[in-house]
């Protein structure tokens, strides 16, 4: 990796060091991408991981000269958190309202991160304290806190190929899809005849410049890197059941990138442009566009089967199985999508427990977050004792905000504090690895939260 | 006088684009402007790479300036000198550096 490459990675990723070349032994499916690479004449991608960074695959495109691949970054933290968004998407919690508080503060905890990545120290170590509070204002701290544990130790679980292996396809089918200028123009006429049928005729909001030609761009990418996949991984002889994962899998991912995506603009906002935080607006989704991508996608695979299995019965049954993969991540969405807007206004205007509805961001008032500061650490001390995963959490958070080199001149005390509060050492928590195609969550969550089947 | 590589990290299209322009309008050479894509492809981040004479280097900070204390900066790298989220007085530090630089000695940078 050269120096500039290094340079943009640890400036997106907030990294300590250099990222290191692909070697984790985990994982079967990327050993098998790996596999498929070897064939090409000369390697189009470079696969690189770490282990904890903001939760990103970052892919960067091929030098000028001729030959030089180009370079794709993951990080371990990417799995983990998608793992986490798709087990709370399939869990039966009790009541909606429970459901949203726990996406409240999964997202609040993805937040934290975005706002390391920016620089902005302070607002992250709010963030990453609120997170493990009760957003309802309840006399405990947390929500639920031995499920809150579970879902942010226990999430890498290889449940089915894509887990491991479809954000690196995708990122590699940018590659393909840049060298072949058919192909985009089809998916982008594909693409028109979509959104005429989607919006009744009428043109989509597209947002900020440059986002039709980016979903092009991601459509394209998906195409090549589910055609990758099916071929290196499962090729033609997907069952029944394999099928359904894989389609399970890419309706999740969809759904998760969504969130995440969301999220991440909703930080980039704040700290770019936070009066307009200020006010109130709605957050930034633009979910539609995930739905185009899953649909594409769904499309494509149809089309690769119809070339292997052109008899009708074998149609009826991927479109039935698509239909269950829809259910199955529709369950908890909304639910979801409630505690991100709650997040954002947690972001706003502080918590509902009397005596933390203050704003979080130092942006919006700089003496209410010095204050927030000080009437978290009682709290954080008996979160603490309460969590057996804090120490280790909040070690991984601190290390990381460490290794930034500069901020946003905001006050970084809490970061201190909670330094002094982590055990200087702290072994990471054992994680569970299923097999891929296994989706099994028996051993890793409570009974009373396993999906129904 | 010599030439100075530079890289500069920009959180969006517009300014990466607007830093071009500047820089070619320097010295006439178009930098490398290299999309770093995330995997959701809405939000992304670009790279501004190229090498620039040392004596116009301050006119490019100069430049970049008004991004840096908009936070549309994430880094920057001149020289061996690397600033990872620059404020406005890093950026202060470094014009100063190289209009310094720019009166009293060539530049030993490569």
């Amino acid at each position: 990796m050269d120096a500039r490459v290094d340079f943009a990675v640890r400036s997106v990723l907030n990294l300590a060091g250099p990222p290191l070349p692909l070697g984790h032994q985990h994982w079967e499916v990327l050993e098998s991408l790996g596999r498929v690479l070897r064939r090409y004449p000369a390697p189009p991608v470079e696969f690189y991981g770490i282990c904890s960074s903001v939760p990103d695959v970052l892919f960067i495109p091929a030098r000028p000269t001729p030959g030089a691949p180009a370079y794709c970054v993951y990080t371990e933290r990417h799995y983990c958190m998608v793992a986490t968004l798709k087990t709370l998407s399939a869990l039966q919690l009790t009541t909606e309202q429970s459901r949203m508080g726990m996406a409240h503060n999964v997202f609040l905890r993805l937040a934290a991160d975005y706002f390391l990545q920016q620089g902005a120290h302070g607002d992250a170590a709010r963030l990453y304290c609120a997170s493990w509070l009760s957003p309802a204002g309840d006399e405990g701290l947390a929500v639920d806190a031995g499920l809150f544990d579970t879902l942010f130790t226990n999430p890498v679980v290889e449940s089915a190929l894509v887990d491991g292996g479809w954000p690196l396809a995708h990122e590699l089918g940018h590659i393909i899809a840049d060298s072949d200028e058919e192909v985009p123009a089809l998916l982008a006429d594909l693409l028109n005849q979509y959104l005429r049928e989607r919006f009744g005729g009428q043109p989509p909001v597209w947002g900020p410049p440059g986002a039709r030609d980016r979903l092009i761009a991601e459509v394209s990418a998906d195409w090549f890197g589910a055609e990758l996949l099916l071929r290196s991984i499962a090729g033609r002889t997907l069952g029944e059941n394999g099928l359904s994962i894989l389609l399970n899998e890419f309706a999740g991912n969809m759904s998760v990138m969504m969130l995440m995506e969301s999220c991440k603009e909703m930080v980039r906002l704040a700290c770019t442009d936070p009066s307009a935080l200020g006010r109130p607006q709605k957050s930034g989704h633009r979910g539609w566009m995930y739905d185009v991508r899953r649909d594409m996608l769904f499309h494509s695979i149809r089309l690769d089967l119809w070339e292997a299995f052109p008899d009708e019965p074998a149609q009826a049954t991927f479109v039935g199985l698509i239909r269950r993969a829809m259910a199955f991540y529709r369950l908890n969405f909304d639910a979801m999508l409630a505690g991100l807007s709650r997040a954002e206004r947690t972001l706003r205007y502080g918590l509902a427990p009397p005596g933390l509805d203050e704003p979080l961001l130092q942006e919006l008032n700089p003496r209410a977050a010095d204050w927030w500061d000080t009437v978290f650490r009682p709290l954080a001390s008996e979160r603490a004792q309460q969590s057996r995963w804090f120490g280790w959490a909040t070690r991984e958070f601190v290390n990381r905000a460490r290794a930034t080199h500069n901020s946003h001149q905001q006050s970084a005390e809490l970061i201190g504090y909670l330094d002094r509060l982590a055990p200087d050492e702290v072994p990471p928590p054992a994680r569970h690895r299923l097999k891929p195609g296994q989706r099994d969550w028996s051993g890793i969550l409570p009974p009373e939260y396993l999906p129904r089947r | 006088m010599g030439d100075v590589e530079y890289a500069i990290v920009a959180i969006d299209a517009a300014p990466a684009r607007a830093l071009s322009a500047a820089a070619k309008d320097l010295d006439g050479r178009d930098p490398e402007v290299v999309k770093l894509h995330g995997l959701g492809g809405s939000v992304g981040d670009w790279m501004l790479v190229a090498t620039l004479a040392a004596s116009v280097v301050s006119s490019l900070l100069t430049a970049v300036y008004p991004y840096v204390e908009g936070r549309r900066i994430k880094s920057i790298k001149v020289g061996d000198v690397e600033i990872m989220h620059p404020r406005p007085e890093d950026v202060t530090k470094l014009l100063e550096l190289y209009l310094h630089r720019g009166q009293d000695e060539p530049s030993t940078d490569k």
